[in-house]
């Protein structure tokens, strides 16, 4: 395996035995992106150009004796919805074409002092609207794993870079399932925090309630690692937790004995089932079984509800997001406006892609007067009936655990034209970002034609320790995260 | 429930100036999107909801001044003597 293709943890062990450099290991990933990058387009922005020295440099430290943190100098990605000081972030938008911004992300900040040795800005679905990545006003990326479909959406980019060993992880962002599906569709770890344990400051927002920030790794141990960084209360976020943050990496022991996992009995309503995902399913509780966990069966009514109350509350609240961007002050402005109406709507004409128009416009019409309350508010009930649900069941389970997707990665273009049944793949995601809750996909096996599968897992608010330490369990009993797709 | 979209009224509401394929493509999608949330209907909502437990302690810091504005120049192009250039308002 090349040292691109390695978890972060281990690498930083054997540089610690001078087995290898931090150097030897940029070079790695540097190369896969200079072999690869044309194909798999996982990035808007490259920032390399520093990468190798700031890899020399945490050498350089590990020479002199100085102590070096396991993600100083380490090459990993950044999705560009997160502000970088200096680095053109779009968002996947042509609205922000050229915006520099003038500071950092918390999480950015974070990173940076632990060492982050950036690769650059990764390719995502406009403003984090779609679960393909084919909605990126800089083109589609590819799934490292089969070339002619997508990377899932919309940390597409973030995930494929790490799946091509362009980048040793990566941080994404979840709204209703950004993170976890294109980490199952690339055989990653992905997991999204509790709402409110990540910063969402300087998080280019899309839908406020629900948007949150965090890692897609090779493995569990380093999605761990990476949480510990990017964790914590932040003033600059009103919504951050002022939780303490315990060091994630305490729980990757042990089994899983005792431990009660909820199986949905609703969960065949809530999205169309491939076969081939159930059988994987099957195979891995069975794995969860035999590593001690007692399957208990949960009743969830409301959550064939979710993909509308979703598909309903996160326009409206991106409809209202969305108004800042009008060309006043942010990114190019339409040419030849008379006055300023005019020259917000032909911005935001040029400026905005298909889907995020659509979702302008079902959010503004689910706002509006008349409809607001069989729409909005009728929504926002059912979100807490779903809330309702979920505290029902954590009373009763440690864990729940299913599919993340319905379905493999999908062809490019295949959903394009019928945006609901895109919608639909969101099914089994999109019910933890509703109630806040935190949520982990990991691999959980491969179709005949050996596309991943992702195994979800969710737990109660602010346990994201019990989503790691079964996820570490299950790694233990299975190889699926070992293995790599097979570039050629 | 009442529906389907008035799509011009949305995109003036919205600020949004579709093109005529725009506008033909989405009539369509919104008709089967809001049939899809036509499910919503089917919910028995009871009488009273109980609030989800909110978390502990304050959300918002002192009412305190601190420096944090960011001069214009530094992340807009349209920028002049520290203002943002917009077309012309008032008649």
């Amino acid at each position: 395996m090349e040292l691109c293709e390695s978890p972060i943890r281990e690498l930083h062990r054997r540089r610690l035995a001078r087995e290898i450099s931090t150097a030897e290991i940029a070079r790695s990933v540097l190369g896969r992106i200079e072999r690869y990058e044309t194909r798999v387009r996982a990035y808007i922005t490259l920032t390399t150009g520093d990468v190798l020295s700031g890899a020399e440099a945490a050498d350089a430290k590990l020479a002199r004796g100085e102590p070096v943190g396991p993600i100083e100098g380490m090459p990993l990605a950044l999705k560009d919805i997160f502000i970088t000081a200096g680095i053109e972030t779009t968002c996947g938008s042509r609205i922000l074409k050229g915006f520099k911004p003038p500071y950092d992300a918390t999480v950015v900040e974070r990173l940076k002092a632990h060492g982050l040795n950036l690769l650059g800005k990764t390719n995502l679905d406009e403003f984090a609207m779609g679960s393909s990545t084919e909605s990126s006003a800089y083109g589609p990326t590819r799934n490292p794993w089969a070339f002619d479909r997508v990377p899932g959406g919309s940390s597409g980019g973030s995930a494929a870079a790490v799946a091509a060993g362009e980048a040793l992880a990566a941080l994404g962002t979840d709204t209703g399932g950004s993170i976890r599906q294109p980490a199952a569709f690339t055989s990653l770890v992905g997991l999204k925090p509790t709402y409110g344990r990540v910063s969402r400051y300087g998080m280019i927002a899309y839908a406020s309630s629900l948007d949150q920030g965090g890692p897609i790794t090779r493995d569990i141990g380093d999605a761990a690692l990476l949480l510990n960084v990017i964790s914590g209360h932040d003033p600059r976020d009103s919504t951050s937790a002022r939780r303490p943050v315990p060091d994630f990496t305490r729980y990757l022991q042990g089994d899983l004995q005792g431990v009660r996992v909820g199986l949905v009995r609703e969960i065949g309503q809530a999205g169309q089932l491939d076969p081939e995902v159930g059988l994987a399913l099957q195979a891995n509780l069975e794995t969860l079984r035999a590593l001690g966990a007692e399957p208990v069966e949960i009743s969830m009514p409301s959550i064939e509800y979710a993909v509308a109350v979703y598909y309903i509350l996160a326009p409206c609240e991106a409809s209202s997001n969305l108004g800042r961007y009008d060309g006043i002050r942010l990114g190019p402005r339409a040419a030849g406006a008379s006055d300023l109406r005019e020259l917000y709507r032909k911005t935001r004409q040029q400026g905005f892609g298909a889907e995020v128009k659509r979702r302008i416009m079902l959010g503004t019409f689910a706002l509006s007067a008349g409809y607001y309350d069989a729409y909005y508010v009728r929504a926002m009930k059912i979100r807490e009936l779903l809330r309702e649900d979920f505290r029902r069941a954590f009373a009763r389970v440690e864990l729940i655990a299913g599919p993340t997707s319905p379905i493999p990665a999908f062809r490019l273009g295949e959903k394009l034209d019928d945006p609901l049944q895109m919608y639909l793949t969101d099914a089994y995601t999109l019910p933890a970002n509703l109630a806040g809750l935190p949520a982990v996909s990991i691999p959980g096996g491969f179709t005949r034609a050996g596309l991943p599968l992702g195994l979800q897992l969710m737990a109660d608010h602010f346990r994201e320790d019990r989503l790691i330490q079964a996820a570490w369990a299950f790694e233990q009993a299975t190889d699926h995260h070992r293995r790599r797709p097979a570039l050629s | 429930m009442p529906s389907p979209i008035d799509i011009d009224k949305i995109a003036l509401l919205a600020a949004l100036e579709l093109s005529a394929e725009e506008k033909r493509q989405f009539a369509g999608q919104f008709e089967a999107i809001l049939a899809y949330f036509r499910k919503i209907e089917e919910v028995q909502l009871p009488e009273t909801l109980r609030p989800g437990e909110e978390e502990e302690g304050p959300l918002f810091r002192d009412d305190v001044a601190r420096p944090g504005s960011t001069p214009p120049e530094s992340f807009s192009p349209h920028v002049e003597d520290g203002h943002f250039k917009v077309p012309r308002v008032i008649e």
